[in-house]
Parts: structure tokens; sequence; C-alpha cells
């Protein structure tokens, strides 16, 4: 869902591909909703190994960051510090993951290049960035990380789902 | 105080210290980062500017790791013969990491090659990173600390070029890199230079010239020019604050320098990115310290 609100566009997952038709390139735009950190490995694994991503990411944001994240009881995690890593480095995964994965939105750092651009326009998704470095600001954002997937990676690289 | 006391002591002020330069950038940078904040004039890098500020103040009301790379620890140590605990200082700082990082806490950032595993502790082999200058005749242990993140350490190269490519070729060397891989390290950026002999001497020396206080220069009068020269080529690149576009895309460049082989010239750069975390502690031989970095510390 697209909305704007105070002069905000402002993007609440489920996402269409018909919501992102007004967002143009240079927009600051806002989210709300379902959003999952994943990186290099995660891509590896659902591009070169053809595994299955363990989180639903379709219509949903994804967000090039490693985290840091400390637990809870009941086998929670608090989001403590958490922003965008190079996106660059997911460059070669990423339409193969878009087309795979349903993903609407792709949160990062630096820029990315033809694969993302092709596959954000065959399959309806944008890519965004995030000012980096502003770890306390965007965790402070997130009401609740609802769940940490192949932790078997190390904190860098599990895949948290944040709402 | 006994050794054992002693050496409990310094772990803890290190670890202390470690979890402390994650969450608060040093002066320098932080009049810095303000400066550069009002001589952008685009909104978006306004907008970015706020943002960074707004995050520094959360990092430490909240008492949060500012970015969550909190990076390789690396300490470069100048060591005084007759300091106390100069044995065991290089132990003390690992148990020091993995202390900060249970608390602070920092990000698992030690990945051992070759068996491609995290160790989960923020240490493994060789890491945390510690380089050691001996200082004769002295009983203080000064220690630069420094997080070393993905970021800034991505554009790291070094490499010999023939003395016939001269200063120029330097200057394309430091500018390649620059243009290339410049916008991911988080700009506005510290450019470390090394100028030396080979490799190995040239990339320290670039990463010695990032524990340098901003607005520092070379001793020597044509280095300190090039500083200059360069500071103002990056800046014409127009990456501005995360590479949005921008006046400023660098805080400084410092150049370290030794002599070389008169048929070579060893040439390297290292960038710090805008959350340049380094911190510089000194401890005398009863360990009282002074933190010259940070004023709150």
């Amino acid at each position: 869902m697209l909305e704007i609100k105070d002069g905000k566009k402002i993007l609440t997952t489920p996402v269409s591909a018909e919501d992102l038709k007004d967002i143009h390139a240079g927009d600051i735009i806002y989210l709300n909703g379902s959003m999952t950190t994943c990186r290099d490995v995660a891509h590896r694994r659902l591009v070169e190994e053809g595994r299955e991503l363990p989180v639903d990411v379709k219509d949903a944001a994804i967000f090039h960051a490693g985290p840091i994240i400390r637990p809870l009881e009941n086998d929670k995690f608090e989001m403590v510090s958490v922003g965008p890593t190079t996106s660059m480095r997911m460059e070669k995964f990423e339409y193969e993951f878009v087309k795979e994965s349903g993903v609407r939105v792709i949160i990062g750092k630096g820029g990315m290049k033809e694969n993302t651009e092709r596959a954000c326009k065959e399959f309806g998704a944008i890519h965004c960035v995030f000012p980096a470095g502003n770890a306390v600001v965007a965790a402070t954002e997130v009401e609740e990380i609802v769940d940490a997937q192949w932790r078997d990676l190390g904190m860098p690289e599990t895949l948290c789902t944040a709402a | 105080m006994d050794k054992k006391a002693q050496v409990e002591q310094l772990t803890t002020y290190m670890a202390n210290f470690v979890s402390y330069i994650g969450k608060v950038l040093p002066d320098d940078i932080k009049a810095k980062i303000d400066e550069l904040a009002e001589k952008e004039d685009s909104p978006l890098s306004k907008v970015i500017y706020q943002t960074m500020q707004k995050n520094q103040v959360l990092a430490k009301e909240l008492n949060r790791p500012s970015c969550q790379d909190t990076g390789v620890l690396q300490f470069w140590v100048k060591c005084g013969t007759n300091f106390p605990l100069i044995g065991e200082l290089e132990g003390l700082l690992k148990e020091a990491v993995v202390k900060a990082t249970f608390e602070a806490p920092l990000r698992h950032n030690s990945v051992e090659t070759f068996d491609e595993y995290n160790t989960g502790k923020n240490v493994g082999k060789g890491t945390p990173t510690v380089f050691w200058d001996i200082v004769p005749d002295s009983d203080q242990c000064e220690i630069y600390t420094y997080m070393a993140g993905g970021g800034c350490t991505l554009p790291g190269k070094a490499m010999v070029l023939m003395p016939g490519e001269g200063y120029e070729g330097v200057t394309k060397f430091v500018l390649d890199v620059m243009t290339s891989y410049g916008l991911n390290a988080c700009p506005p950026l510290l450019v470390g230079v090394g100028v030396a002999t080979s490799v190995e001497t040239a990339a320290l020396l670039s990463k010695k010239a990032l524990m340098r206080p901003l607005g520092s220069h070379n001793e020597n009068e044509r280095a300190a020019s090039m500083e200059k020269l360069l500071e103002d080529g990056i800046n014409a690149i127009g990456l501005g604050p995360q590479g949005m576009g921008g006046k400023y895309s660098v805080m400084g460049v410092h150049i370290e320098n030794t002599a070389r082989h008169p048929s070579t010239i060893g040439v390297a750069v290292n960038v710090g990115c805008w959350s340049h975390r380094r911190g510089h502690i000194v401890f005398d031989k009863d360990l009282n310290y002074t933190i010259t970095t940070h004023s709150g510390g």
C-alpha cells in the first residue's frame, strides 16, 4: 500500500507493483511493515545453492544489512544497531533473488547495477538507499524482531525479520 | 597493585574504551561533520547530515554502537620498554575485545579464513590486530584503538610503482581508488596515503595516517602540499555525503612517508568512513590514563 501523508510517500507492506508506480528516482520514501535483513550468504544460498529462503519476503522488503542484535528471553532478540552494507556485493545475485522471492523493496547502500535494474523493471520492485552509519536511528524504528533465521551463519548474516 | 590485578584493571579499562569509541565519535570528527553539514547546500545533503547528527545523539543517549559495523578491532600500541604490562598487553587486548563484544554489544566480525566460519566472539586468529612501536626508556603506553569496518576497509589498496611514474603516478593511484570505491566507504571520508619503499611499508603507513588528528599536516612542505591537492581533487569528484552528491567528499587527506629504494615507489591508500571511530588513550605505569581524542571520555 502507498499513501501520501503530509507530503510524505509512505509504503506499507504488503506492497504491490502498482504501489511502486508513483515512486521516482530521487524521492525520499518511508516504510512500514515487514523488512528482513538479507545479505551475502543468504543471496548465495538462494541463487547458487537453490535453497528456499526460510522467510517469506514476497511483497515485502529486504535490507542489505548485518545487524547487532541482543538476545532477550523466550528466544527473542532486540535490534540494537542496524544499517546498510554495500549493495554492490549482492548485484550479481539480485535479478534471480527478486525473481524467486517476489520481494518489492530492496534497501541498501551505494547503488546497484543492470541486473537489479532489469529485475525492478520486469518484476516490479525498487531499490533504495538508507544513509549508512545511522544504525541507531534505524534500529529505533524497529518495533520488534519477529523472526531470526539461518542463525548458523553468525550474527552479521542472520536473516532478521523486523516489524 | 599486584600484576594480576593490574592486568585485570587494564583489561577492564580497554574493554570500556573499546565500547565507548563505538558509541561516541572523536571530537575532531564530530566538529568536521558539523562543519560540512553547514557547508553543503543541497536539500538532500542537509537531510543526510541531520540524520547523522541525530544518530550520534541517539547513540550516546541510548548507549548503543552508532554504526552496526563495529569492525575488526585494531590497536596501534606505542609501548615504553619499562611499561609494567608490556608482556601481557597483547593477550589482554584480545580479552578486552571479547569483553567489550559482550557488553557494548559489538557485532561478531571475525570469520576464520579457509574454514570460513564466524567465531562468534569477534576475535580469531590474528584478530584483534595489534601493531607495535617500542619506545625506549619510557614507562608509558599509548594505544590507538580503531574499528575497521567493512565499508572503509574495502577500498584499501597498495602497489609498487616505478619511479618514472612519479608523484603523478601516486596521485593517479589514489584517485583511481577514490573514484571507484570511494562511494561505498560512506563519505565524507578520511583518506590515508602511504608513500614508502614497498607494498607492506606503504600499506602500514596508510593506516597510521588515519590515526592522525584532522587538520594535521605532513611535516614535509611538498607532502603537505600534496595532501591539500589530493583533498581538492577528491572533493571535485562530487561524492557528497553518502555519495548522494555534494561539494565535499573528504574530511581530509593525510600522507605518511618514509625513504624508498632508488628503483621503487610504494604507494597505498586506506580510508576511514564518516563514522571514524578511532580513539587514543595514554597510560602511565600506574594505569592512570588520559584520553586525547574524546573530551567526554
